[in-house]
């Protein structure tokens, strides 16, 4: 398969590990960045890129779990492959909990680390995308003038043309102008699509 | 008697003065006067000769009577002097004996002198006239008219003396007299004349008055020679058997005496004194007017001469001070000064001996006489004084020689006894009698003595005093007295005999002494003696004593059974020497330091073990403890008691104890080294990663076309080092689980905390352990064994983590603490767990676990490795929250440290 796109950050206290393991990715394709410490990767991650995260779970500075919880607090959502000296199912199962794409012992071998890279990657585009695509969702809802937004939540809810009519006090024809503007603002055929954006954008519950 | 003496005396001198006057009376009938006249010339010489031929016819017209003149020539020319003249003088003597003279007629001056010489030989009687005189003289005093009579002394001076008086009655100028004439006659007188007529007249009529005079100067004398003699009789008799302390109070009174008799001021007695043992000090000075003097300190110094005769046993007696000759100037001087006049001084000595002392009567009044009686009076006197004060020094002598004996024995607690060989009964002093059981008055015969004594020692007893008697040794014996109902007493006495001159023996004199303590600590000392060698033996410890002044040294035979010494080799110090020489190298030199340390007063006692090289017997161990009983005053040891004791067993039960709890500690480290399986495994991995993630990168870059052989060397160097540090990994490990000899070295336990965080870094963290130091800086190395003192960390660190392994992620703090306490080093375990349910001090027993896999071994051990460091583990609960453990260690160089 091809390479996918994105920055592969890998994130380890031993630099040794680090050099080994960028010298790795980066000789397989990747675009590969390497950090010792906490700061140094904070400083450098964009969230509007694409990347993953190979992090090292026992580090004197910060534990890595410690570390995945804090970027999803700040809401950064990048996949992380976590690295481990030694086997623990328990930590292993908290660390998948709380959201981490794969969990590799080390010494790691190229034939496991390289998939759960390409994954981490995967993971990290298809997030950006539905990111790309709700933020899209979200100017064109700014779109609708409040009547519109008024009229789209009942659609959403399933109402027919009549009940929206008899429930905002005004005409059918009202509605159904309204609608045909709505469908074309926010860029939508169908009424299902209507409704799944208005969940993407977390309206009508 | 005397009053017989006195009538005979009377009687002779009356019919003295008749004989006397009878023939005087007589002698007025005639015979032809005889004139001898002196020619100091020979015959015929002629201006003499018409000299004497005038005079010769004057005196014959005058004197009308016929007159047989006789004319010696002297020729005095011819003798030398004096004695040549004696054959004339003899030859005239002879001649005029028979045919005395009525007058002496000199020619001139030389035969003036010459009859004056020897008037009392030849002619006493005789009158003598110059013939230079008035011619006229010589017929008037042949008619019996004297001239005077010349006094016998003044005729010595052989100077013809005339009577001035006379001179001018027959009108002769004295120039007309030969030279050198003194003239001194006196005037005839009616008593002159008629002297003897008168003095038979008086005599008679005073016959009875000087009968009764003489009688009454007679007795007069007589009396106080009488008073002089009883005096000294008296004096005598009191000094007989005077009492010392009396002696010198009667002579005193006996200078008194004599003073008051013979009519002197001063009377002093000179003894030699302890204080000026040259002279002679005045100690009784008697004056007559103030009585009895102290001495003072006057000595004879100054009366050198005085001194000097009295030392040559001369008396001295001058009637004044002017008599005494040149060579006493400096004496008549001191004399002077004192006023003295006249004085008698005499030597008092004893027997033939020198003079003990000086005896001298002085007066200042008045010049007085000596007589020889007198003298030899006080001689007496001075003897008896002499004898006194002989007496009184050596009853003194004696006295203090009693009195020093007294002291002595009383101070040695002795009782002084005589044994009279002769009565055979006893003297004893009041101690003895006491000894003894004698009462004090009671008589002591042989037989109350031998009651006294034990009988079973008596055959001794008497045996020892019977040889000293019999072989004149001194005796000595020991005895019991039998003193009836009291304890037994023990008397050591001694004795020495004594013979009279026929060396018969005549008295043992001794004295006895207590020895009761004494025996009693003899037998106390037999009885722990005895103690001791029962003691030892029990427990098997050979004794040993070591004397360094004498010098010698004493191993009982439990000693050389112990150390293998050969009986049969010589006493002594050869016994340490062979100690020494089987000591085992090894230790050789830690023992003879222990030694030298109890010699030179570093160390008071010496407790040591080691291995000694038993000749038959192999290697033992020996336990060694000795003491020092006496030094030196430069506190080197003098005398050393010590006990050797064969600890082989013991010894080989300990070393086996230690092996076994040697393994224990291994298997206790190993044990905890299985529970940081997760810390292995991480510092193991991480090398493992970095080469295989390394190897791979580089494999992928030499498939690449062309590959970065670049980027692949350094790959290879990283791989290479990667797989060092694998290596130490190994090696540390393998150094922890390893079962090494303990090595003592100093130690930072900073360090060591940190080794062992480090080590477990990744098991804190996987258990979410935050560890909150506070090590304390310049902390002091600790001595001990870095291995041990790991594992020491190691369990305290894991438990506390363990504790907390149940708490919320911010409760998960460990506090780890090192401080420097009262100069020992410390380090304190906290943790926030749920705290110590229990009494500390099962905790540290061994088997005793709160963990399900646990063998309960863990804090057990660590307990002993650090009471094996002279140190302390402790536990206590956690103000708040969790227990704390403590562990204390003594900082290296401390005396603490092992």
């Amino acid at each position: 398969m091809s390479t996918p796109s994105g920055i592969v950050h890998v994130l380890d206290d031993e630099p040794e590990i680090v050099k080994a393991l960028v010298r790795l990715l980066r000789a397989k394709g990747f675009d590969v960045r390497g950090f010792t410490s906490v700061r140094d990767f904070l400083e450098a991650y964009r969230p509007e890129e694409t990347a993953c995260l190979v992090l090292d779970v026992a580090m004197p500075e910060l534990d890595g779990l410690t570390l995945q919880r804090r970027l999803t607090h700040q809401g950064i959502l990048i996949p992380i492959v976590f690295l481990t000296g030694h086997g623990d199912i328990p930590m292993s199962v908290r660390a998948i909990k709380a959201g981490a794409t794969d969990f590799l012992t080390k010494p790691v071998d190229k034939t496991l680390l390289l998939p759960a890279v390409i994954a981490a990657l995967q993971v990290a585009e298809s997030r950006h995308r539905t990111i790309v695509e709700t933020a899209d969702l979200a100017a064109r809802l700014a779109r609708l003038t409040p009547r519109e937004r008024e009229v789209m939540e009942h659609v959403v809810s399933g109402q027919l043309n009549k009940q929206i009519a008899a429930d905002l006090g005004t005409g059918e024809q009202n509605i159904k102008l309204h609608r045909m503007h709505i469908m074309k603002k926010m860029g939508v055929e169908s009424l299902a699509d209507l409704v799944r954006a208005a969940e993407r954008l977390g309206l009508g519950k | 008697m005397t009053t017989n003496n006195s009538i005979t005396r009377c009687f002779r001198v009356c019919i003295g003065l008749l004989f006397f006057t009878i023939p005087t009376l007589c002698a007025q009938a005639a015979s032809p006067k005889r004139v001898l006249i002196l020619n100091p010339f020979a015959r015929d010489v002629e201006p003499f000769n018409a000299a004497v031929s005038s005079f010769r016819a004057v005196l014959v017209r005058e004197l009308g009577e016929p007159v047989d003149f006789h004319e010696i020539p002297l020729e005095l020319a011819r003798f030398t002097g004096p004695e040549g003249e004696s054959p004339l003088v003899a030859f005239l003597e002879e001649r005029l004996t028979s045919q005395p003279v009525d007058l002496v007629v000199p020619i001139n001056g030389a035969g003036m002198q010459f009859a004056a010489r020897h008037r009392s030989r030849l002619f006493p009687e005789a009158q003598i006239l110059a013939a230079a005189a008035e011619p006229r003289m010589a017929p008037r005093i042949l008619r019996g008219e004297k001239t005077g009579q010349i006094p016998p002394q003044i005729l010595d001076a052989a100077v013809p003396i005339n009577d001035r008086r006379e001179l001018r009655r027959w009108n002769i100028s004295e120039a007309t007299l030969p030279p050198g004439s003194i003239t001194q006659f006196l005037q005839p007188s009616f008593w002159e004349h008629h002297r003897w007529q008168v003095i038979g007249v008086i005599s008679f009529g005073l016959l009875p008055v000087a009968l009764i005079t003489g009688l009454m100067a007679n007795r007069n004398k007589q009396r106080r020679s009488e008073a002089e003699a009883t005096m000294i009789a008296d004096i005598s008799s009191k000094f007989v058997n005077l009492p010392a302390d009396q002696v010198d109070h009667e002579i005193f009174d006996a200078q008194r005496r004599i003073c008051e008799l013979i009519e002197v001021d001063l009377s002093a007695l000179w003894q030699r004194t302890e204080r000026h043992p040259g002279s002679f000090t005045a100690t009784h000075l008697y004056s007559l007017e103030h009585g009895p003097q102290l001495a003072g300190e006057r000595t004879d110094d100054d009366f050198p001469w005085v001194r000097q005769e009295i030392l040559a046993g001369r008396v001295v007696a001058h009637r004044s001070l002017a008599d005494m000759p040149a060579a006493a100037s400096k004496d008549r001087e001191a004399g002077r000064k004192l006023g003295i006049k006249s004085h008698l001084t005499l030597p008092l000595s004893i027997g033939g001996q020198s003079p003990i002392g000086i005896l001298g009567f002085n007066t200042t009044r008045r010049e007085r006489d000596w007589p020889d009686a007198l003298i030899k009076r006080l001689q007496t006197v001075a003897q008896i004084f002499a004898n006194a004060l002989a007496r009184k020094l050596a009853d003194q002598s004696l006295r203090e020689s009693e009195l020093r004996l007294g002291l002595a024995a009383d101070s040695a607690g002795a009782g002084l006894w005589e044994l009279n060989w002769v009565t055979r009964k006893f003297w004893a002093n009041e101690r003895a009698r006491a000894m003894f059981g004698f009462s004090p008055d009671e008589v002591i015969g042989l037989e109350r003595f031998q009651a006294s004594i034990h009988p079973g020692d008596w055959d001794r007893v008497w045996v020892a005093i019977d040889r000293s008697v019999r072989s004149a040794v001194p005796v000595e014996v020991e005895c019991r007295i039998h003193s009836g109902d009291g304890p037994v007493q023990w008397i050591i006495s001694r004795g020495r005999p004594f013979f009279n001159t026929a060396g018969e023996p005549e008295r043992i004199l001794g004295l006895s002494m207590d020895v009761t303590g004494r025996k009693r600590s003899e037998a106390a000392l037999q009885a722990s003696e005895a103690r001791l060698a029962t003691g030892t033996e029990l427990v098997g410890l050979g004794y040993y004593e070591v004397d360094n002044a004498a010098p010698f040294s004493f191993v009982d035979e439990r000693f050389e059974e112990i150390c293998g010494i050969p009986a049969g080799r010589q006493e002594g110090l050869q016994a340490l020497q062979f100690w020494i020489d089987h000591l085992h190298p090894d230790d050789r030199h830690m023992v003879l330091g222990e030694r030298e340390k109890l010699h030179d007063g570093t160390a008071q006692q010496l407790s040591i073990e080691y291995r000694y090289q038993h000749p038959s017997g192999g290697q033992k161990w020996i336990h060694h403890l000795a003491r020092v009983v006496e030094r030196d005053a430069n506190q080197r040891s003098v005398r050393i008691f010590g006990v050797l004791r064969d600890i082989t067993e013991q010894k080989r039960a300990e070393l086996e104890a230690q092996e076994l709890r040697d393994n224990l500690t291994h298997l206790s480290r190993v044990t905890t080294l299985g529970a940081l399986s997760s810390s292995l495994a991480h510092e193991l991995n991480q090398p493992l990663g970095v080469i295989l993630s390394n190897a791979q990168a580089a494999q992928e870059l030499l498939a690449q076309d062309p590959p970065d052989l670049a980027e692949v060397r350094d790959i290879l160097d990283d791989i290479v080092t990667a797989d060092r540090r694998a290596g130490e990994v190994i090696e540390r490990l393998r150094a922890l689980i390893k079962r090494g000899q303990v090595s003592l070295q100093a130690v930072p336990l900073n360090q060591i905390i940190e080794d062992v965080l480090h080590l477990i870094r990744v098991d804190l963290i996987r258990r979410g352990v935050t560890v909150v130091p506070e090590l304390a800086a310049d902390l002091p190395h600790v001595e001990g064994d870095r291995v041990q003192l790991q594992q020491v960390v190691l369990n305290l660190l894991l438990n506390a983590a363990d504790a907390m392994a149940t708490n919320g992620p911010e409760a998960r703090r460990l506090h780890l603490q090192t401080v420097l306490h009262e100069g020992r080093v410390r380090a304190s375990v906290r943790d926030e767990g749920p705290g110590l349910a229990e009494d500390p001090e099962r905790l540290f027993q061994p088997f005793y676990t709160t963990k399900d896999q646990g063998l309960g071994l863990g804090l057990a051990i660590c307990w002993s490795i650090v009471a094996a460091h002279q140190g302390r583990l402790w536990a206590e609960p956690n103000a708040g929250r969790g227990a704390v453990f403590h562990f204390e260690l003594p900082a290296a160089g401390s005396p603490d440290s092992p």
